[in-house]
């Protein structure tokens, strides 16, 4: 005979009484989902492709110019910060081509945008915090290529301390 | 009062007729998003997003993405996401729409469940008056923005004087052995239905029944039903 180890219990629909914090959390959690969507996060694996490349396409120029300073040795004149940007910026633009309409055309198409209107948040708020969440990801795309390229060419620099000097 | 519409939302579930689920993410992931748009901090609002969608019988299919989800299923996440932040009030539009009979009974069971034991109040709109008679306590009728009708619904299904008799075969002589016993019956599809002016007129219908020996199948009186309101015959 198998021992009876636990019971089920149908606890049916509970009550909230915790915290409710109203209109400031419904516009982060839009900005965080504004976040999460770009980047593919929570969603299947195709989700993530688009963006990861992008993100890889931004990145490499600045890793290609950081690696050729190093292995030259500073010998040619090479391109730096305002070059990175030429390159980039065509990335850039891609990128928020796709993303943006994807942050606001997406909720309407789907429908979604009928059930953030009936929660406290105004349309002010929703533009705004998918603005922001639309800023926030362009500015970490933008700045991360450049850190990566001044990380390189600091530790590439024959005197680091020199460069970080003379570049400030 | 649009100054304090911001919190009277807080407090309000809509379920829309439309589509309005997004179709790349995962049931769970959707409804712990809403329920923080709805104002709950996110350490609460995944327990309450799993709760619910057990409660509106979705188990393990809540981590697979919505656009994989049958008609019945989107209609229980979307009366999911009208209920999880615990409404004082529920708008309900056409929460039927698009299910196969089982999942239309599924349905009005899960909304009868929600009204009476949990005390939300729903406002459920259809034109589906099977839908409204067997789920709802009171009835709303606005025609052209304006209130028409208004009442319990038992009101709008009350009993009438007619009885109406359904038999398998010796339809036609049964209905001359009524007229022979001065009782007027008139052929209403597939039943007969016979106006009665007294008592005794039910031992007319017993008698004319055992004379023409036609197999009794149903007798019973006649309700209101509200679909009549939309006749203009309601009460």
């Amino acid at each position: 005979m198998t021992q009876r180890t636990g019971e089920l219990f149908d606890l049916g629909y509970q009550h909230y009484d915790g915290p409710r914090e109203g209109r400031m959390r419904a516009r982060k959690a839009v900005f965080f989902d504004g976040f999460r969507t770009t980047l593919g996060l929570g969603r299947g694996a195709g989700a993530k492709v688009l963006p990861m490349l992008l993100f890889g396409a931004a990145m490499a120029p600045a890793i290609i110019i950081a690696l050729i300073v190093s292995l030259t040795n500073d010998l040619i004149d090479l391109p730096g910060h305002p070059e990175y940007y030429q390159v980039v910026s065509i990335v850039l633009l891609i990128f928020t081509a796709i993303i943006a309409p994807e942050l606001l055309c997406a909720d309407r198409r789907n429908g979604v945008i009928s059930l953030y209107l009936v929660r406290p948040l105004s349309i002010t708020d929703y533009v705004a915090a998918r603005w922001l969440a639309f800023f926030a990801i362009t500015l970490l795309l933008v700045y991360s290529g450049q850190i990566v390229l001044l990380a390189g060419l600091i530790l590439s620099a024959s005197d680091p301390v020199d460069y970080i000097r003379d570049n400030w | 009062m649009p100054y304090e519409s911001v919190d009277i939302r807080a407090r309000l579930g809509y379920m829309p007729e439309h589509d309005c689920l997004p179709t790349a993410i995962t049931a769970s992931e959707f409804l712990t998003h809403m329920v923080q748009v709805s104002g709950i901090p996110p350490s609460q609002a995944r327990t309450r997003a799993a709760d619910i969608l057990r409660h509106v019988g979705l188990e393990e299919e809540r981590y697979r993405p919505i656009g994989q989800y049958s008609t019945g299923m989107k209609q229980r996440v979307k009366l999911a996401q009208s209920l999880a932040h615990d409404p004082v009030i529920v708008l309900l539009d056409e929460p039927t729409a698009g299910l196969d009979p089982s999942g239309r009974e599924d349905m009005l069971r899960l909304i009868r469940r929600t009204g009476h034991e949990f005390g939300i109040s729903i406002i459920l709109s259809s034109h589906l008056m099977g839908d409204v008679e067997s789920t709802c306590d009171r009835i709303i009728v606005l025609e052209g923005g304006h209130v028409t009708e208004q009442g319990a619904v038992s009101q709008f299904t009350q009993e009438t004087e007619t009885v109406l008799i359904d038999v398998d075969g010796n339809r036609e002589e049964l209905i001359t052995a009524l007229a022979a016993r001065g009782v007027t019956a008139v052929s209403d599809g597939v039943s007969l239905a016979v106006e009665l002016d007294s008592e005794e007129q039910y031992d007319a219908i017993r008698d004319a029944l055992v004379e023409t020996n036609a197999r009794l199948r149903r007798m019973s009186p006649r309700r209101h039903q509200l679909t009549d309101i939309f006749r203009n015959e309601g009460p």
